[in-house]
């Protein structure tokens, strides 16, 4: 009886259940009174199990918090931009930019289009309470002594608060309408650093964005992987170029 | 008004990562890897093809990202914290059972493969991509394909030791 022979890659595809139909109950039938096919075809199968078990732990592993939230505020920008207007979204200052300034430095390689990553609603921003705390109140920035050093600290100093909080402006700018804004950290004294931008209307800083970074680090700075939101809302709000210290201080001088 | 695509691009990550870290060898360059992938994801949303698996799609995006930070930052070779990072093979760092050597040992053997191969044991052994969807991924013919699976089982299996007598098949394929 004639014997049909087999390729490795025609016992590949069995084992991967891609050989073609007929050709596998062919096949089956020759596996039967074959030995040596069988050892073969049974190395195709093992190396396949072998493969999917050696890398099955690794799923397992944590998935960083930040990839997840990542996903969450590109949907929730995506959200934003094609459900413009819509009261039910928390929105954020719409102030979309058509693009942002070719000479900006605030560039996004990615997801230049995107708007923004996190913010709080404005309606949270003024649900303000006569806690004299600096938590979240931030948002509201009512609190006198945030108010009072974003308007005199310059970037790249930092003021430690009574209450153990620490305040550090990282840059002033302009955004697209020519509002004077500012982009600082806030370590919080439970150990989470938020990354914020206020921005000055009618007198007041307003806060644009409040980003939730993880627990300040020995540099006391937020880790860079927290800051793709910001660079998202820099990039959609047309962010000018920082400002040098002595445009700063004319800026700062200017709100007095 | 959960989102079905965000939902289902976060339950994929592991898988995503999984890929990466085999792409990068690195575990932060890898969850940038992600990162950017999924951005991509997001802003070129509205081509992908429903009737296609997002996961295909998505390994798509990441691996031709990972093409482009090689070309920009030959990052290749540089970076090998995976070292680092603790061994699956070991359970809570006590006891090493002899399946566990084997997994490691499974994990090293692919892990040393020819960069080709080892792609697609990742995507079809490992993520059970089939043929035509990690053709499409590998932007390769499908033939090509299979006979680089072929020769990354037929490698796999003698770096273990786990070959049995092989009387190899007359008309095996050469590299193609």
């Amino acid at each position: 009886m004639q014997k049909t022979e087999f390729t490795d890659q025609e016992l590949m595809a069995y084992a991967d259940g891609e050989l073609a139909e007929e050709r596998a109950s062919e096949l089956d039938q020759a596996l039967a009174n074959d030995a040596d096919l069988s050892e073969r075809l049974a190395l195709f199968i093992d190396t396949r199990t072998i493969a999917q078990q050696a890398f099955e732990p690794m799923l397992q592993q944590p998935v960083p918090d930040h990839l997840v939230q990542h996903v969450r505020a590109l949907e929730a920008a995506q959200k934003q931009s094609t459900a413009a207007g819509d009261d039910t979204v928390v929105s954020f200052p719409t102030r979309q930019a058509p693009q942002p300034a070719a000479s900006s430095t605030w560039k996004l390689p990615v997801a230049a289009s995107l708007a923004l990553a996190v913010g709080l609603g404005t309606g949270l921003m003024f649900s303000t309470t006569d806690s004299t705390s600096v938590g979240i109140e931030i948002a509201t920035l009512t609190d006198a002594r945030i108010i009072a050093a974003l308007d005199a600290v310059p970037s790249g100093e930092d003021v430690l608060l009574d209450t153990g909080e620490r305040i550090a402006p990282i840059a002033t700018f302009f955004d697209g309408e020519q509002t004077l804004c500012r982009e600082f950290e806030l370590d919080r004294a439970d150990g989470v650093t938020v990354v914020s931008v206020a921005c000055q209307r009618t007198g007041q800083w307003d806060v644009q964005l409040a980003i939730a970074a993880a627990g300040a680090t020995d540099t006391g700075y937020a880790p860079a992987s927290s800051l793709e939101a910001l660079d998202a809302y820099l990039s959609a709000s047309s962010a000018g170029d920082p400002l040098d210290p002595a445009a700063e201080a004319a800026a700062l001088a200017a709100l007095r | 008004m959960s989102d079905r695509f965000a939902d289902d691009i976060i339950a994929f990550l592991p898988n995503l990562r999984r890929f990466a870290i085999s792409l990068c060898r690195s575990y932060d360059t890898a969850d940038d890897l992600v990162q950017i992938t999924v951005e991509r994801a997001f802003a070129s949303r509205e081509q992908f093809d429903p009737s296609s698996r997002l996961e295909a799609w998505l390994f798509r995006i990441l691996r031709n990202a990972w093409i482009d930070m090689v070309r920009r930052n030959k990052t290749r070779g540089t970076q090998i914290d995976i070292d680092d990072a603790p061994d699956v093979s070991t359970v809570d760092g006590t006891k090493v059972t002899e399946d566990a050597l084997m997994l490691g040992a499974a994990q090293r053997a692919i892990e040393t493969l020819p960069e080709n191969q080892r792609d697609v044991i990742m995507l079809i052994c490992v993520e059970e991509m089939s043929y035509k969807e990690a053709a499409v991924v590998l932007d390769t013919p499908v033939g090509t394909i299979m006979s680089r699976l072929a020769r990354a089982r037929l490698a796999i299996s003698e770096k273990l030791g786990i070959n049995r007598e092989i009387t190899r098949s007359p008309s095996s394929h050469g590299d193609n």
